[in-house]
């Protein structure tokens, strides 16, 4: 009998012990009662969480939709039904896989380790040297993944030290990314105005204190992955929010000796992300932001604009030169 | 007599309706070609029906293609349903239309694409002609397609011309086509193709040499020996090695994992993976203690990754 409590205790332990956190920014739980969600509206901007978790582990989102007007959204990171712009399926997706099978470490804690990019010579049955080549400017899309000078595995490399030294997980990084992408979609679900018929509008998204501004823009076609998967991207999705009195000081005191030229395009580059979908769920599944292109969604800017971490911070885990950090190609490879 | 009568009766009712129901057709094809000459994005709700009806509709639709009072863009949506009805009855008006030299450029184009398939020999040197003075690209490439169905060595010779032009989706086609005219001559072309900067043609060179009848081993392993031959280029070469079970394969991607290019010595890592555990081993212990670091990692890789 002994025996059999200890095993039990042991059970639990191990159970328990082995269940490793993928985020590790905490969200707050708040109480589900007498929360507005659209297409119910509040007026004045309420006090409120966001985002917050549901007693029943639902992610939910302010959104400002209107002057002075807010609503609650349920934009929880989810697997759903498929999404693909091919069949004409607008489901929410493999939002939350990884890609075990070839990144364990990654589905496990929500980072790579260092012997696991270092032995990476395969990702979905496709050479790394073959996505990189495909990935290339002129590759499979005009203006690439990354740049000539970098391989699909100096980007992963690179953005996952960084992560490591900004102390979170791609999944971190991925959902407030997400959290946007389902707000926009579920709100063409609502209509505001049934004489009009205009859509409720997201004029900003409210986000660990900040106003997150968003502009998704279709297009035709699509974009096909480099990985071989069912990924597929189309919009333009245009990420920014405004500096706040503190961060424009902290930027003028560490980097006020920069031409005026490159001091606005360090703003530009720490407050403003043009990206595409596709790259939401590359995030979760490989670790993979895109190289310097014109599509990278840069960790640094996504902790910052979404308030996950300070100017301080951000300046301080890239060793203290944000402005190197954003406009050098990562070049090395892991081997 | 009085059977004879009857029989006479039936088949006047059976002209008459057939006469009815030849005249309802008509109606409606003149009704949409009607709306197909005024339509806008709307057209295809009235070209669809039309190429169902097929051949009845020709003559309707050439009269509206032939029609100058019509807008361009009428004419031309005209002749695209009559291309999607693709029968022998629209070959002749469409080769007038595409030698009339005071035709719509955009139209010429056109209809080229209902000429597809048909044998042209007969205008086979004014084709050529017409290839000669074009020079937009794709126009060119439509009429070397045409050429393909007049004179196959004509088509060659404009298919080569177009394999050096910089349209990648225009390259891609020109090399499709001359190893389709001359099989025996595709090593030659696709080891070309593997060192053009368009990636449509390079990687359509690169995915043909993997399965080719045609292969000449020594002919690429030269190519990848050439001094400052790129980078992707022997990425290339190195990739078509790692498909084939050719006799220098092993040997060669050994050889390609001490090259300082991380594209090339990875992809021969990988490469080396796919063949005889028992031919591979001997090969990569003996780099074990290679003073290079990536060697030595690389080859451990292609230890511990290979299947037993």
């Amino acid at each position: 009998m002994k025996n059999i409590i200890l095993f039990i205790f042991f059970f639990v332990f191990f159970l328990f012990g082995c269940k490793q956190e993928r985020y590790r920014f905490k969200i707050e739980t708040i109480n589900n009662e007498d929360l507005k969600f659209a297409p119910g509206y509040y007026t004045g901007k309420p006090d409120i969480n966001s985002p917050a978790l549901s007693r029943d582990g639902r992610e939910l989102v302010l959104i400002k939709i209107d002057i002075d007007q807010y609503t609650l959204f349920d934009a929880t990171v989810e697997n759903g039904e498929p999404f693909d712009y091919k069949l004409r399926l607008y489901g929410k997706g493999n939002q939350l896989l990884a890609d075990e099978e070839d990144f364990p470490s990654l589905a496990r804690t929500g980072l790579h380790s260092d012997e696991e990019l270092k032995n990476t010579k395969i990702i979905t049955g496709r050479s790394v040297s073959q996505i990189t080549i495909d990935g290339r400017p002129w590759g499979s899309s005009g203006v690439g993944f990354m740049t000539d000078e970098e391989t699909i595995m100096s980007v992963i490399l690179a953005d996952n030290r960084i992560i490591r030294r900004l102390g979170l997980t791609h999944p971190d990084l991925a959902r407030p990314l997400f959290h946007l992408w389902n707000i926009s979609r579920g709100l063409e679900d609502y209509s505001i105005d049934t004489i009009t018929g205009d859509r409720m509008q997201m004029e900003a998204m409210l986000y660990n204190g900040n106003e997150v501004k968003v502009e998704i823009i279709g297009s035709r076609g699509w974009q096909e992955s480099i990985f071989n998967d069912e990924i597929l991207g189309s919009g333009h999705i245009y990420i920014s929010r405004e500096l706040n009195k503190e961060e424009q000081e902290f930027l003028n005191q560490n980097y006020g000796n920069l031409p005026e030229e490159k001091f606005e395009e360090l703003k530009n580059m720490l407050f403003n992300i043009h990206t595409g979908e596709l790259v939401f769920f590359y995030i979760n599944r490989y670790g993979f932001y895109e190289g310097h292109t014109e599509y990278r969604i840069d960790p640094v800017a996504v902790a910052l604009i979404f308030g996950m971490r300070s100017i301080e911070d951000v300046h301080i885990a890239v060793g203290g030169d944000l402005y190197e950090y954003f406009s050098s190609p990562f070049t090395e490879n892991p081997e | 007599m009085k059977t004879l009568c009857k029989y006479f009766v039936l088949i006047l009712l059976l002209i008459l309706s057939a006469r009815a129901s030849s005249q309802d057709n008509n109606e409606k094809i003149d009704s949409l070609v009607n709306l197909l000459t005024k339509a806008g994005r709307e057209w295809n709700d009235y070209s669809i029906p039309l190429i169902e009806i097929g051949e009845p509709a020709i003559p309707a639709l050439v009269e509206a293609v032939k029609d100058r009072s019509l807008e361009q863009w009428n004419r031309r949506i005209s002749a695209m349903t009559l291309n999607s009805i693709h029968s022998p009855l629209w070959v002749q008006p469409a080769l007038e239309i595409l030698f009339d030299p005071t035709e719509d450029p955009v139209l010429r184009n056109h209809v080229t694409a209902g000429l597809k398939g048909f044998n042209l020999a007969e205008v086979r040197d004014k084709l050529w002609y017409l290839f000669n003075e074009e020079s937009n690209e794709s126009y060119k490439s439509n009429l070397a397609n045409l050429l393909m169905t007049a004179d196959t060595s004509l088509a060659y010779e404009a298919f080569k011309e177009l394999y050096n032009t910089y349209d990648g989706h225009v390259q891609r086609g020109a090399l499709m086509n001359l190893v389709t005219i001359r099989p025996g001559e595709s090593t030659s072309w696709f080891s070309q193709g593997i060192q053009m900067d368009d990636w449509m043609t390079s990687n359509l060179a690169m995915d043909s040499l993997v399965t080719s009848g045609y292969f000449d081993a020594d002919d690429l392993i030269s190519v990848y020996n050439e001094h400052g031959i790129g980078e992707e280029v022997k990425w290339r070469i190195v990739y078509i090695f790692g498909h084939r079970a050719e006799p220098e394969s092993i040997s060669f991607l050994a050889e390609a994992l001490l090259d300082e290019s991380w594209l090339v010595h990875t992809e021969a890592a990988v490469g080396l993976c796919r063949f005889e555990a028992e031919q591979v081993i001997p090969e990569m212990t003996k780099l074990k203690n290679d003073s290079r670091k990536y060697v030595r990692d690389n080859s451990s890789w292609v230890i511990k990754h290979i299947e037993y």
